[in-house]
């Protein structure tokens, strides 16, 4: 059993807190939804228990049960909605319930992993500190490794309540992301071809992402990455011309200490 | 929201005591580690060598990627054990 005191990754799903290293993510950038202020928690400041459990039925598993602090809700300025889900972890809970949560995964084969996790507490509006909605977040994580294959798949989506003490967007919303990743690595070359998918809805926006990338392994550690993304807002009032709609061509060069 | 909490200090106190009655360290055992290495690593990252680190760095590595991975203490020591004797006389000075 392990014990985490203090700041950690959030405890949520697999991404975040395993595959977001450059040198580990297959791509340059994080699945839509997965990256900071998107629909999955970034960390924690509390404690966190953890650790592989006894098999079960042959079967080896893993869990994870935290507390921490609550997360803060605010719209910006211009009342856009970018940022306005701010689950860093914070070192105050400003009179909210505290986040607790879990997750449990389960590994029914070598290589492979299932997972569920999910959190509950309140979110305090950083405008008003008297405005504290409900929040809750769930997630599933799905990872599988064939040797040369490897099968990533993710969903999470994060709840915050309304609120009958803030006029500014008193209906809350829902923050949900889902990714699909596989990727294959050749045995005669130092090739890996990466094919992802996906997809970011929150209140004021939808979008989706399909990324095809290569990459070049020096070594296990090295690593040099190329991929083009084509990107899509599917709300058809915004322009074509939208950043949210431009194709990205991306380069990076990622080592692993 | 009390009965919640109560509910996870319970769960705590059961995973905890689970844990502890599953602590009967053993051995450590580089076949089980080895079995475990393949099984766990390669789902997150590619593999690392047994060279790339030292001896000490391998410790500390091996103790951080419990927490991720979510490894058991007897896990934790059967996958260092594997490491530490699959390195080579090269760079056993590590």
């Amino acid at each position: 059993m392990g014990l985490q005191v203090g700041k950690f990754m959030s405890p949520i799903g697999q991404f975040v807190q395993n595959q977001h290293p450059s040198w580990i993510n297959k791509l340059p950038m994080t699945p839509l939804g997965f990256g900071h202020d998107g629909a999955a928690p970034t960390s924690n400041v509390g404690m966190a228990l953890r650790g592989g459990l006894p098999k079960i039925a042959g079967l080896r598993s893993n869990y994870v049960l935290f507390v921490a602090n609550a997360p803060v809700y605010g719209k910006n300025e211009d009342n856009s909605i970018e940022g306005s889900l701010d689950t860093n972890g914070k070192t105050t809970s400003n009179g909210a319930q505290p986040t607790i949560g879990a997750r449990y995964a389960l590994n029914p084969v070598g290589g492979m992993e299932i997972g569920i996790s999910g959190a509950i507490g309140e979110i305090v509006d950083v405008n008003n500190t008297l405005s504290i909605r409900d929040y809750s977040v769930m997630d599933i994580d799905f990872m599988y490794d064939l040797g040369a294959v490897a099968l990533k798949a993710e969903y999470v989506k994060q709840e915050v309540g309304t609120s009958t003490l803030n006029s500014i967007d008193p209906d809350g919303g829902v923050w949900e992301a889902l990714y699909l990743q596989a990727s294959y690595q050749f045995t005669n070359v130092a090739l890996e071809p990466v094919v992802r998918y996906s997809d970011y809805h929150n209140p004021d926006t939808k979008r989706n992402q399909i990324a095809l990338g290569l990459n070049y392994l020096f070594s296990n550690n090295l690593i040099g990455k190329f991929s083009y993304e084509f990107n899509e807002n599917e709300d058809a009032t915004v322009s074509s011309s939208d950043v949210t709609n431009n194709d990205i061509l991306r380069a990076q060069l990622a080592f692993g200490f | 929201m009390k009965n919640l909490i109560k509910t996870t200090i319970l769960l705590c106190m059961l995973f905890g005591a689970n844990s502890l009655m599953a602590s009967d360290a053993k051995k450590a055992d580089a076949i089980n580690g080895a079995s475990v290495w393949a099984d766990t690593c390669m789902r997150c990252h590619n593999l690392r060598a047994p060279e790339d680190l030292s001896q000490r760095a391998w410790v500390y590595s091996i103790n951080h990627m419990r927490i991720r991975a979510g490894l058991t203490g007897q896990e934790t020591r059967d996958v260092l054990e594997f490491i530490l004797s699959s390195k080579t006389d090269a760079d056993e000075h590590n």
